[in-house]
């Protein structure tokens, strides 16, 4: 199992876990809005919010990829 | 100076911005020649939207490529190496030209192109590239001597 945090502001506001199998996942989902230490946890799906970017100028380094999807991809 | 290109890109309609939760890029210890990356959003929906970026111009006329990751998409590589339609020429005699090779090896089948990547110097480094519109026949070896002069 693997969990990237989020950065925000003032503390972590979300996170990604990678699960070995797609049913650990979807047992985890059944966490969804349970209260873990005060707060309302949303759990979904991951799957499907990765991205594959190429053709991009040689010269590219993350913060140049990150520079170019930050402006997209709101809710 | 290398993030001029996107300035102009106004997405208004997008409100905030997308939240990545990582960028990966591929080892290059083999190959520095890879040029791709995958970013992880925070959710399917900001990925989606991230696709808008697919065919938009970003440096010298390159259309930036952005799909939605999908592994059993991946295609075999191509080319005509892959393809079996190249063969690699090397001790070329360097008062050589790419149409002496073209003339020398026409013989074995239709030379699409003829490659003798030379130096900045103009001169050549010995060795060149043939691609045939049809795939090379089965391991044909063929030793010849060209003198010149």
């Amino acid at each position: 199992m693997d969990i990237k945090f989020l950065p925000s502001e003032h503390d972590f506001a979300a996170a990604a876990v990678e699960f070995e199998t797609p049913e650990d996942a979807a047992t985890a989902l059944t966490r969804d809005q349970k209260r873990i230490g005060g707060q309302t946890v949303d759990v979904e799906m991951g799957s499907g919010s990765t991205i594959y970017v190429t053709n991009f100028p040689p010269t590219a380094d993350e913060a140049f990829i990150r520079s170019l999807f930050s402006e997209v991809g709101a809710i | 100076m290398q993030y001029r290109y996107f300035e102009r890109w106004n997405f208004t309609d997008s409100g905030q911005a997308g939240e990545i939760v990582e960028v990966r890029f591929p080892s290059l210890k083999y190959n520095t020649h890879r040029r791709f990356c995958y970013v992880q959003f925070k959710s399917a929906d900001q990925a989606v939207a991230a696709t808008k970026l697919n065919n938009n111009v970003v440096g010298d006329g390159l259309n930036l490529q952005v799909k939605i990751s999908d592994p059993s998409a991946r295609q075999d590589r191509q080319g005509p190496m892959y393809e079996e339609r190249e063969i690699h020429i090397s001790n070329i005699h360097f008062d050589a030209r790419e149409n002496d090779l073209k003339e020398i090896f026409s013989k074995y089948g239709n030379i699409e192109t003829v490659r003798i990547p030379s130096k900045v110097s103009g001169e050549h480094r010995g060795f060149g590239f043939i691609v045939f519109s049809t795939k090379v026949r089965e391991r044909t070896c063929c030793i010849l001597i060209v003198t010149f002069g």
